[in-house]
């Protein structure tokens, strides 16, 4: 029952930053697989730009065990600055002793899961690479429950002041499902 | 040129005689058409267009065997060339039946020649190989590798297995049926036997090396993805021995087949230790990619590789991590490539990139995609199958669709090869577009437009059964999240009774497909759905769903009685009190996972 809120299709709605500088965000999944720790979807954000007052980017999960480790290793991120952004989470701290090591077996009974979210590129328009007022150059460090379907984590981007800027999305209910198939 | 005169009047009185009664006359002229076309290509054209063909044809029903022998190797001549009209004339007549006919002469001298010239013929890719498989043929071939002195056994051996070499068809799971068929028919024919007759003589080395080859490639074709043949081989352990020490032969083409035939046996998974391990047998595989002595084993190796991959995400991943894809894509690249070498390669990254994200856009980076996309529109079939499945293995990926695949504009070109000449094209091509048009794709607007929507509908009620399912699922993926205005389409074109005519298909993979198609088709519209199918219908058919379905078609019907319940009170009342609803419960007990998730949707 890992997977109940996760799949294609299923949609979370939250905000991302604090107080003033706070924007609405939903993101829906389109693929997830679990059996290779990834799952892709777009992330719609508001109000963050005046040339983009809705904006959506598609991003990348992986969930942190069997194939990907907690310690990032690209995106500019050091052992360091994971430590420090993983560390957000309380219930990182059970298994920071070996942080290095965790793999799937650790989160098997336990009713959360570690990821990273990377946003790859502008949709719908693709080749557009930069927005004035924007980045999603960074990453996120997140954790999901699976019992309730929430998200909470934070955003890093080496050159960003304004640090651990926080995310936090909870599942929005649905009646029906669809179903699709890559041929 | 009075020497060029002279030599166009000498061939037309050799062509002549060759109707002469005088016997002696006839032998001299068709020894002397052989040896002037030997090496040749001009020569060749010029008898060809002198009309020798079906003269010489004639003489194949004298009854002499001297004059025969001599026809027949100067047909081999004429085969042995580059000029297409010769191969044309002889396809088109029946020397070839005949010359298989004289295989079974008592004369070995005869044998020998036809056996010569039958070699060279079926080398060709558009020589009729299904000609081999017909059971006399078979067993003919069979009885020389068995009881013929070595240099004719080599030659039939080389016959039998020129098809696997000369085929141009992509041999995927869903077009085996074909290919099982020949299977049979050589299995049964002894061809294993004799097969083990060559790789164990005491032959000089010479013939030893082209009999073992042909002996690998009998071999690596009957074992290919065949359970049955495979567990009856593996039974005869010296033959695992054999293979074991030939893929350690320093010639690099026993290497490699002794390596497809470990792969096939190892893919069954049958309890017998086969000699090396997967891996081990992609290894020597990849070394061999950076061969090219001999240069054509460039063209072999990919398409080795490629059955090697087939279905297996563990060798896929040890291949993606290895230097292959550059080599790959510089072949496709390589302005000198032949058009094998360029089918082979483009097989190979199909094969590459079918389940994963990381292959996929390792090849994207390279840039080939236009490359790729050019060879859809190649003139041979084996080319736009092979560029056809890479491109359907790259759509498997929402970040495909969404950049590279959508700067290609390549849905004009799959929608055109909906109509190849070509039935598995066809379904390749219509397998790329279920991904096409899936939801997050920009392509879709496109490929509905321009009576796409039509074309795949129409595909529906196809004969056959492959290209059915694929149309079926593309309609599902086309509706998946889709608005009413894409459902309305579609229920347009198929019209409801087409659409409850679906669910009758003799395939019970078809009818889950198109149980999710009803599911997809209700989510969210289950009112809109109501109404343009009419309730009553909706819960017959689904009810008569749930007689002696598997958990895969219960589960799809679960949810969408669980998709119809989401709409007004009208239609949520109808669903309530019709017989479906103590249907669904009784579905809480059932031992399928898959049934009972949806029943907690459906709470």
């Amino acid at each position: 029952m890992d997977s109940f809120y996760l799949y294609s299709g299923s949609r979370f709605e939250g905000k991302q930053g604090n107080g003033k500088a706070s924007y609405p965000v939903i993101i829906e999944l389109k693929t997830v697989d679990l059996v290779h720790s990834r799952f892709t979807g777009y992330l719609h954000i508001s109000g963050l730009t005046q040339e983009y007052p809705q904006l959506t980017t598609y991003f990348d999960g992986e969930i942190i065990g069997k194939h990907f480790s907690f310690v990032t290793n690209k995106w500019d991120a050091t052992e360091s600055v994971d430590l420090e952004y993983w560390s957000q989470f309380p219930e990182f701290h059970e298994i920071a002793h070996r942080w290095k090591i965790a793999n799937s077996d650790d989160f098997d009974d336990k009713d959360h899961l570690f990821m990273r979210w990377k946003e790859d590129f502008l949709v719908p328009d693709h080749r557009v690479t930069s927005i004035v007022g924007a980045s999603f150059a960074g990453f996120y460090y997140m954790k999901y429950s699976k019992s309730n379907g929430m998200f909470s984590g934070y955003y890093y981007h080496p050159k960003m002041i304004d640090k651990l800027q926080p995310l936090e999305l909870r599942y929005v209910r649905e009646r029906c499902s669809a179903t699709f198939e890559f041929c | 040129d009075v020497q060029k005169w002279m030599g166009g009047e000498l061939a037309e009185s050799s062509v002549n005689a060759l109707g002469s009664d005088d016997r002696d006359q006839c032998l001299k002229a068709v020894r002397s058409i052989k040896n002037a076309t030997i090496g040749s290509n001009s020569k060749k054209r010029l008898y060809t267009n002198l009309g020798v063909i079906p003269k010489l044809e004639r003489l194949l029903s004298s009854g002499d065997e001297e004059l025969i022998t001599q026809v027949v190797a100067t047909l081999g001549s004429l085969i042995n060339g580059t000029n297409p009209d010769s191969l044309k004339q002889i396809i088109e007549s029946q020397i070839p039946i005949v010359l298989i006919q004289l295989l079974n002469h008592k004369s070995l001298k005869m044998v020998e020649a036809t056996a010569r010239t039958l070699k060279i013929f079926f080398r060709k890719p558009n020589a009729p190989h299904q000609l081999i498989f017909e059971e006399r043929t078979l067993s003919g071939l069979v009885n020389l590798i068995k009881y013929t002195p070595e240099n004719i056994a080599e030659l039939a051996a080389t016959i039998l297995a020129s098809f696997y070499t000369s085929r141009s068809y992509l041999e995927k799971s869903e077009l085996l049926d074909r290919m099982r068929t020949y299977q049979t028919s050589l299995w049964a024919s002894g061809a294993f036997e004799a097969s083990m007759k060559l790789l164990f003589s005491n032959q000089t080395k010479v013939i030893n090396a082209k009999s073992q080859e042909s002996a690998l490639r009998i071999v690596g074709f009957l074992s290919f993805m065949n359970l049955d043949i495979c567990k009856s081989i593996a039974h005869h352990a010296k033959i695992l021995d054999a293979l074991n020490k030939l893929i350690r032969d320093s010639s690099p083409i026993i290497k490699l087949l002794a390596a497809s035939c470990i792969a096939n046996l190892s893919r069954c998974k049958i309890d017998t230790i086969v000699p090396l391990s997967d891996s081990a047998t992609v290894a020597v595989v990849l070394k061999l990619l950076h061969t090219s002595d001999p240069e054509w084993i460039r063209e072999e190796v990919p398409a080795a590789l490629a059955h090697i991959l087939i279905e297996n995400e563990d060798l896929q991943r040890m291949v993606v991590d290895s230097d292959a894809i550059t080599i790959l894509i510089s072949n496709l690249r390589d302005e000198s490539a032949s058009p094998s070498l360029i089918q082979s390669s483009l097989k190979a990254l199909a094969a590459i990139t079918e389940l994963l994200e990381d292959g996929r856009r390792k090849v994207i980076d390279t840039g080939i995609l236009p490359t790729i996309a050019s060879f859809l529109e190649n003139t041979s079939i084996g080319i736009r199958l092979a560029a056809c499945d890479c491109i359907r293995s790259l759509s498997r990926s929402v970040k495909a669709l969404r950049t590279a695949l959508v700067d290609l504009e390549i849905t004009p070109s799959l929608f055109k090869l909906l109509d190849d000449e070509s039935v598995d094209i066809q379904t390749i091509a219509l397998a790329a577009l279920c991904n096409v048009i899936l939801d997050f794709s920009p392509m879709k607007k496109m490929a509905l437009e321009n009576s796409g929507i039509k074309l795949i509908c129409y595909k529906t009620s196809n004969s056959n059964v492959t290209i059915r399912m694929n149309a079926v699922w593309a309609l599902k993926n086309l509706v998946f999240m889709a608005d009413e205005e894409t459902k309305e389409s579609v229920l347009k074109e198929l019209t409801p009774d087409g659409f409850f005519r679906l669910f009758k298909d003799p395939s019970e993979k078809i009818v889950i497909l198109v149980a999710k198609l009803f599911r997809n088709m209700a989510f969210k519209h289950a009112d809109w759905l109501v109404q343009r199918l009419d309730v009553s219908s909706i819960i017959q058919q689904l009810d008569s769903l749930f007689l002696e379905s598997s958990p895969e078609i219960l589960s799809e019907v679960l949810h969408a009685i669980n998709n119809l319940t989401t709409g007004s009170d009208d239609t949520k009342t109808a669903i309530m009190n019709s017989p479906l609803i103590g249907k669904v419960i009784l579905c809480a007990s059932h031992p399928s996972a898959k049934v009972k998730i949806p029943i907690i949707w459906c709470i």
